[in-house]
């Protein structure tokens, strides 16, 4: 029987058991925070659009491999595309390509190719990272590193 | 609590356990790392709604501590721990407000907090303020994530409902 529910000590999501003066101040109280919501999301869309192409391009690339730097390379003084490869300890290996004066990990040996999703490294806010092979690449108007990097030395989910 | 209750929030644990072991092998497509899908969310929101609060928190901090033991890696702990207790402080606030209606705003809210809560742990652990670059997208993700597992919490309900009324004349589905 219907009636035989409202015994059960439960709560009572459904439309019917609210009544109308209730169910209006929830709409309405519905109705502030989504819109909330949503300005803040288009707001901090256009922030970060914002903050993301004002700094500057890069044009030094900068690999760390297991937070050493490994190599420099100046991306407006390579003439032609070509590919290397950068092999880890245990048989990991990233192969990268510079493209175009772009930098980008074309095929790694990780297991989710996070790296290779990025795509090409633009500026210095989202550094081209292979976490499972501790290989990052930074892309930077600066032909010196960055002495404060940041040391990535755990992986989790 | 009787042992009655005790039992079936250790059922809870479990199914929110066995959700978040078998969604962590799912690989998302994003270049971003640690982003999932947050199931585990669906029994901690239906739990919320169905016993409060308290319990809830109980289901949810044994979830947090089983799974940092079972996932081998004690290091995910701090980011399992901030991010799903400022999601249960949003979402108990949210429930409040919106008194049980409105599932899938909750959720939506819920797994933002839940983002900026390990977003805040990764800050910590890597001493460094450059992971906020991943700000935006942990947002949008949060919303597609919480509208889908408010969703699912919301025909969940609407299910059980329909199984009690129909086929439980002695009270014993809980």
């Amino acid at each position: 029987m219907r009636s035989d529910n409202n015994s059960y000590s439960d709560s009572q999501p459904l439309k019917q058991n609210t009544t109308n003066n209730v169910e209006k101040l929830l709409k309405k109280r519905a109705a502030i925070i989504c819109s909330v919501l949503a300005l803040i999301i288009i707001a901090s869309g256009f922030g970060w659009f914002w903050w993301c192409n004002s700094s500057n391009s890069g044009q030094y690339a900068h690999l760390y491999q297991y937070g050493i730097l490994i190599d420099t390379i100046d991306l407006a003084a390579v003439s032609d595309d070509y590919t290397f490869t950068i092999t880890g300890t245990d048989g990991s290996y990233n192969i990268i390509e510079i493209h175009d004066h772009k930098i980008h990990i074309i095929d790694a040996s990780c297991p989710d190719l996070v790296c290779v999703n990025t795509g090409y490294g633009k500026n210095n806010i989202l550094p081209i990272t292979c976490l499972p092979n501790s290989l990052i690449i930074k892309v930077t108007s600066q032909p010196a590193a960055d002495s404060n990097e940041v040391d990535i030395d755990v992986y989790t989910y | 609590m009787n042992t009655k209750k005790m039992v079936i929030l250790a059922l809870f644990t479990t199914t929110a356990l066995t959700i978040y072991l078998l969604e962590s092998v799912i690989p998302m497509v994003v270049p971003v790392p640690g982003i999932k899908l947050g199931l585990s969310n669906i029994i901690t929101l239906y739990v919320m709604i169905k016993y409060g609060n308290k319990d809830a928190f109980l289901v949810l901090i044994t979830k947090i501590l089983l799974t940092s033991i079972f996932g081998g890696q004690m290091m995910s702990l701090l980011y399992s721990l901030l991010g799903g207790c400022l999601c249960f402080l949003a979402m108990g606030i949210m429930n409040k407000l919106l008194q049980n209606r409105y599932i899938y705003i909750t959720s939506v809210i819920g797994a933002i907090f839940h983002n900026i809560g390990q977003l805040i742990a990764a800050m910590l652990v890597l001493q460094s303020v450059s992971v906020l670059a991943y700000f935006y997208i942990l947002l949008v993700s949060g919303v597609v994530t919480g509208l889908f597992t408010g969703l699912c919490t919301h025909f969940l309900i609407v299910q059980f409902r329909k199984i009690k009324s129909k086929h439980d004349k002695n009270n014993q589905i809980p």
